[in-house]
């Protein structure tokens, strides 16, 4: 705070300002500059006085009041500082995939679509989960975004009655919304829920805002365009932003009573391919030779000892010494792996075109600076071909001892 | 036992030719691996479809192919397989290309009729008539396949990723007739989608799709080892592949 006389231009122009109507005009007479003794801002305190320190340590900055007050927090006040939305205005429901209990990106990105409806009206979200879920499961979904959970009992072998509950349950509480990832079992699920429910739907949303959601039609070479929001509504991957405020806590938790209805469909246990004989683009770890690889029987053993499916580069395709259906890249397959393991691949953009999709790779080159290398989580610069074996003999060994 | 197939006027994504839809070929062959005597049906929307993807369905192996005329696609299919009993399955594609493409139309049938449904059809290992029940496997991501039991009649939906594809034969194309039949009119189920429809527009991902876990984000550097002992190199590439979860 200093005691310094300051001018405030947007008064000294009001000033001027010639009263009446129309276009604003203003007097170019000189006038007596009215001093005035004003307080200065003080960035700093202000900053202070927001920042709180977030869940992994790092600081953020809360904006709209919640924020810190000027006394120093001590860490457990810090922790317990959650969002609770009590009596919200209005509902909008979620129902995450929660593929083995666990809420991934994809079920972010629903729950962060539906905080952002629900946040347009000071409405809640509730997910829509089967029993069972821990404290832990409970806190990670708060931290997602939602309000509620209402959980239902349902079989997850039994997905007509799963969508009845729901149907059930939307009715039930009056919700606006129910968001759904368009994902295998959450397309299916949202499907049945929308025939049994006669509800308005729009799937397989690309692009997603509270003003409109817009999804493909016509072999996607039209879209269409829906500026209310419909009840059922089903994202792409990747088309709406997780949610990243601070987090909310569970206020309520519903338990939906068994009726004891049960469906007619069975669903069994999911069951993994044989991976040496699945298509390319559908596997989940694939092994791959580029040109590096000299030696392909080693490489065959080591395939086989791994139990990934063969891939390779586009050089050795080309030269004969694997099946041109193994060819990883812009012209030949794009993976939708989990892990990529790279022997001798120099990683040609055209090659990288292929395993844009893919998580975990792992590179073994004897280039330091190949390509394939930055893109890797795990490198090592060493030659494929005595890596190979040692690979094999390895897992060979440990799968002798277990 | 007699299974039909739903047919729809498909577009090529690409050209913006009519061409038929992939996951509709799949289902012709589901519906071969069910039954030998195959029926194609083809709801017209509009009166005066092109027949000439009907005979490219056609060749995969279809004995009829029946056009119905009706304005409501649900409407008219489901009043169609009300009116044929020995109906058992109705095969279907997982979503149309050139429609509405909303998937919606086999759960709806399936709704109207008080039919089962399974969509991502991949195989149907068993269809047994003596006790109506067809056991087949779903598809699911990663060449992951999960069986499912469902009661006859029941409508499947097969999968767009994968699927049986029969052979395409010429001869079978111009051999199968082709016949048009006046459908008993349902009223309709409502489902209209309203809102506007403009012109597609690709929209760029929101995220890029890099992972977020241990390996590096938009080309980052991960663990380098340079020139480590091949044993070592062995070990820390399994321990990598332990931690991000495979079961070697
Ligand atoms: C239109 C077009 C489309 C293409 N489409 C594809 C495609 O779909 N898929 C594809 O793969 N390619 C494609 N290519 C080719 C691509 O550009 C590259 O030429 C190709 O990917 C290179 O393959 P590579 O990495 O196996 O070989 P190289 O580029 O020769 O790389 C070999 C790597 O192995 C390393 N190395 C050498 N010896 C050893 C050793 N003993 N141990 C360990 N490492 C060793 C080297 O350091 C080098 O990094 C396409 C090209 C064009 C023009």
């Amino acid at each position: 705070m200093t005691q310094r006389t300051r001018r405030n231009p947007f008064e000294d122009r009001a000033r001027r300002r010639i009263a009446g109507s129309g276009r604003p005009r203003f007097t170019l007479r000189p006038m007596a500059a009215v001093a005035e003794v004003q307080r200065r801002r003080n960035p700093r305190a202000e900053l202070a006085r927001i920042t709180v320190e977030g869940p992994a340590g790092r600081p953020r900055l809360v904006r709209g009041g919640q924020g810190g007050s000027t006394a120093l927090r001590s860490p457990a006040q810090r922790v317990a500082q959650r969002i609770r939305v009590e009596t919200p205005a209005m509902l909008v429901l979620a129902v995450p995939d929660l593929a083995e209990g666990r809420l991934s990106r994809f079920d972010r990105q629903i729950l962060g679509a539906a905080r952002l409806i629900a946040d347009t009206a000071q409405g809640g979200v509730c997910v829509l989960c089967p029993p069972g879920l821990d404290e832990q499961a409970q806190t990670m979904l708060g931290d997602a975004g939602a309000d509620r959970l209402c959980i239902l009992p349902t079989d997850p072998a039994d997905p007509e009655r799963f969508a009845s509950d729901i149907v059930a349950w939307v009715k039930q509480s009056g919700a606006a919304h129910l968001l759904l990832p368009e994902s295998p079992d959450g397309a299916d699920l949202a499907r049945r829920v929308v025939a049994e429910g006669a509800f308005d739907f729009l799937g397989g949303i690309q692009a997603f805002s509270t003003r409109n959601v817009i999804a493909p039609c016509r072999a996607s070479r039209r879209e269409r365009v829906l500026t209310t929001l419909p009840i059922v509504m089903t994202l792409e991957e990747d088309r709406a932003a997780p949610y990243a405020g601070v987090a909310h806590d569970i206020c309520q938790v519903d338990h939906v009573a068994d009726t004891g209805a049960v469906g007619r469909v069975r669903l069994g246990a999911a069951m993994a391919a044989d991976p040496a004989s699945l298509p390319l683009a559908e596997a989940p770890f694939v092994a791959a030779a580029g040109n590096g690889v000299t030696d392909f029987t080693a490489f065959a053993a080591m395939v086989r000892a791994l139990g990934a499916t063969p891939g390779a580069s586009r050089v050795v395709c080309d030269a004969g010494l694997m099946p041109r259906a193994t060819q990883v890249g812009a012209s030949g397959t794009v993976l939708d792996a989990v892990c990529y393991l790279a022997m001798g691949i120099s990683g040609a953009p055209q090659h990288l075109q292929g395993i844009g999709r893919v998580e975990h790779i792992v590179a073994v080159n004897t280039d330091l600076h190949a390509a394939m290398i930055g893109r890797a989580g795990l490198a090592i610069i060493a030659d494929a071909q005595e890596v190979m074996p040692a690979l094999t003999d390895l897992l060979n060994q440990k799968g002798s001892n277990a | 036992m007699k299974v039909a197939v739903a047919l729809s006027a498909g577009v090529d994504p690409i050209s913006g030719r009519a061409a038929p839809v992939p996951s509709e070929i799949h289902a012709i062959g589901l519906a071969h691996q069910i039954c030998e005597s195959v029926i194609g049906v083809h709801v017209s929307v509009h009166a005066g479809a092109d027949t000439t993807v009907l005979r490219d369905y056609a060749a995969y192996g279809l004995n009829q192919i029946i056009v119905l005329e009706g304005a409501d696609v649900c409407a008219t299919l489901s009043a169609w397989l009300h009116a044929h009993p020995d109906i058992a399955v109705l095969l279907t594609g997982q979503q149309a290309c050139g429609g509405q493409d909303s998937g919606l139309v086999p759960f709806l049938v399936a709704r109207r009729l008080g039919w089962a449904m399974v969509s991502d059809v991949a195989q149907v290992l068993q269809a047994s008539a003596g006790d109506r029940t067809l056991d087949v496997l779903q598809a699911r991501p990663r060449g992951v396949r999960r069986p499912a039991a469902l009661p006859m009649p029941c409508v499947l939906g097969a999968s767009a990723r994968t699927g049986p594809v029969p052979d395409a034969v010429y001869a079978q194309a111009r051999a199968t007739p082709i016949v048009r039949e006046l459908a008993a009119t349902e009223a309709g189920h409502g489902h209209e989608a309203g809102g506007e429809e403009r012109p597609w527009r690709a929209r760029p991902k929101l995220l890029s799709g890099q992972p977020q876990g241990a390996a590096p984000a938009g080309g980052g550097s991960g663990k380098v080892l340079v020139g480590p002992p091949a044993a070592q190199a062995a070990r820390e590439i399994v321990d990598y592949l332990r931690a991000i979860g495979l079961d070697l």
